[in-house]
């Protein structure tokens, strides 16, 4: 059964997901040209000071790419469910409905998953080359806030789409974008120190968000 | 005598709009119940709270004994569910489709289904979107016919189809349930090709049931009389125990009724309405649909 989901959830997500992951790649390895041209240019202790002192990330361009990249998994796997109303042939299939929305999800955020772990690997072994590991480690607490502002689009923009009133739509999407943008209040490196973690959990129950408009949508709710 | 629905004392409204008030409806196992009536007066909305995808104002539906709106997976198994339009899984195409499906159902037989695909004309990597309206509906039922269910909830089955696919579809379904004794729940706009297909038929009107009976029952009782009014032609005749329905046009008057020649006669003279060559008129399953729900 997990077979056929996952068979499912890749025909509609596969070109979504294969362009965002060549995206995602060629955005890591012009984060390493980069370095690559500055180190060419300037004298690496300014760019120290550039990075230590004034706070300046050369990674910068990912910003809004886990962000993006939620947004259009989240489109591509439930558009098409809405679309016709078809969610309700997978809501017909011989299993309780949570389970197969979780199941639909579950695809979902491990395609989200695949595209952070690789591009995480890809900055990781970038930045291990040029910086100390201080560096890379404060690197990963400044971009993991925004990665995690990916996993809060994905699930929001899955809820938005299967809430059935048009109304409830427009009242989420204020909810999903102010917490998205508290994980993205700022480049600046090592913010979110001593709240990485307080983040990460609240970033996860907006699971529970995609079950109740799926909920809502499998009992036609009028209000 | 086992009952595959129950529907018991629905009422349901959009908004402040009535649909309708208290409708029970039973359909027996192993039988076929069409639901007739025009556009708007809740036929998909009733389909809908079949299949648990909307929530009564009151009442409730069983399916195989169990509340429709918290059906067990065993029960869903039993169920197919054409939908209205023939909707499937667009982004796939007809074997990728059967695959995926047939993951979810235990007693799945791929045999129907690539029957019905053989006679369609389509390349294998073809996606159902590439698809005619009619190709679609041959799809959408072999899924369907593959799953085999016990009850088949088809929405609006003949939306968009031509008169072959229309036929084939009728072909297939109506050996199917009588070869195994399937429970089949059908609504549908083309009346006509229900006459041979449905045992019994519910009829809805604005806000209410306009009948429910056997078709058989319903075509023996139900008489359309045709006449001429010899005198005053600006009568309207109200809905009573006789006349169930009644139209003019000009001075040609149609009565429709369960009664019979000699009790519309009676019943026109005490009224004192003047008449000449009453007779009664043979009817179809769409006229007699026209009789009972009107023209308008």
């Amino acid at each position: 059964m997990i077979k056929a989901v996952l068979f499912k959830e890749w025909l509609k997500m596969k070109w979504a997901f294969g362009g965002l992951l060549a995206l995602w790649m060629a955005v890591v390895f012009y984060v390493y040209i980069e370095i690559v041209h500055q180190l060419k240019f300037y004298d690496a202790s300014i760019i120290w000071y550039n990075i230590v002192t004034l706070g300046y990330s050369y990674y910068s361009i990912i910003f809004y790419l886990p962000l993006l990249s939620g947004l259009i998994l989240g489109i591509a796997q439930f558009v098409p469910e809405i679309t016709e109303k078809r969610l309700k042939l997978t809501l017909h299939l011989p299993i309780k409905e949570n389970k197969i929305l979780f199941s639909m999800i579950s695809v979902g955020g491990l395609m989200l998953f695949v595209m952070y772990l690789v591009s995480l690997f890809g900055l990781i072994f970038v930045s291990s080359i040029f910086f100390a590991s201080q560096i890379t480690v404060s690197m990963l607490i400044t971009i993991i806030p925004w990665y995690f502002a990916g996993v809060v689009v994905y699930f929001s923009s899955a809820m938005i789409i299967l809430e059935p009133i048009w109304l409830r739509k427009i009242l989420y999407l204020p909810v999903a974008v102010g917490f998205a943008n508290l994980l993205l209040e700022t480049g600046w490196f090592n913010l979110y120190e001593k709240s990485l973690v307080t983040f990460i959990v609240l970033s996860l129950f907006f699971i529970l968000s995609v079950l109740i408009t799926g909920f809502r949508f499998k009992r036609g709710a009028m209000k | 005598m086992e009952y595959a629905v129950q529907c018991v004392n629905l009422t349901h409204y959009y908004g402040k709009k009535l649909i309708y008030e208290n409708m029970n409806f039973n359909i027996r196992n192993g039988s076929i119940l069409g639901l007739l009536g025009k556009n708007g007066t809740g036929k998909t909305t009733t389909i809908n709270i079949l299949n648990g995808y909307l929530e009564p104002y009151s009442g409730k539906c069983y399916i195989f004994g169990e509340d429709s709106h918290n059906l067990s997976p065993e029960t869903k198994a039993r169920v197919g569910f054409l939908m209205e339009g023939h909707i499937q899984y667009s982004f796939m195409n007809i074997y990728q489709i059967e695959k995926y499906y047939s993951a979810f159902y235990p007693k799945w037989k791929k045999e129907p289904y690539y029957e019905l695909m053989s006679k369609l004309k389509v390349t294998p990597t073809q996606k159902l979107s590439k698809m005619s309206c009619g190709q679609r509906s041959q799809v959408a039922l072999g899924l369907i016919l593959a799953q085999d269910p016990d009850l088949m909830v088809l929405d609006d089955y003949s939306m968009g189809l031509d008169p072959g696919y229309r036929r084939l579809f009728i072909d297939y379904l109506q050996e199917y349930a009588k070869a195994e004794n399937k429970t089949i729940f059908v609504t549908s706009h083309i009346i006509q090709d229900m006459e041979n297909l449905i045992d019994d038929c519910l009829i809805l009107g604005y806000n209410s049931v306009l009948l429910s009976m056997p078709v058989k029952e319903f075509m023996n009782s139900y008489k359309q009389y045709r006449f001429k009014l010899s005198g005053n032609t600006e009568i309207d005749l109200a809905k009573d125990e006789v006349v169930n329905n009644f139209e003019l046009v000009k001075n040609n008057a149609t009565i429709y009724s369960f009664k019979n020649q000699e009790n519309v006669e009676s019943y026109l003279s005490k009224l004192g309405v003047g008449y000449e060559d009453l007779k009664e008129v043979p009817m179809t399953l769409e006229d007699a649909f026209i009789g009972i729900t009107g023209k308008y």
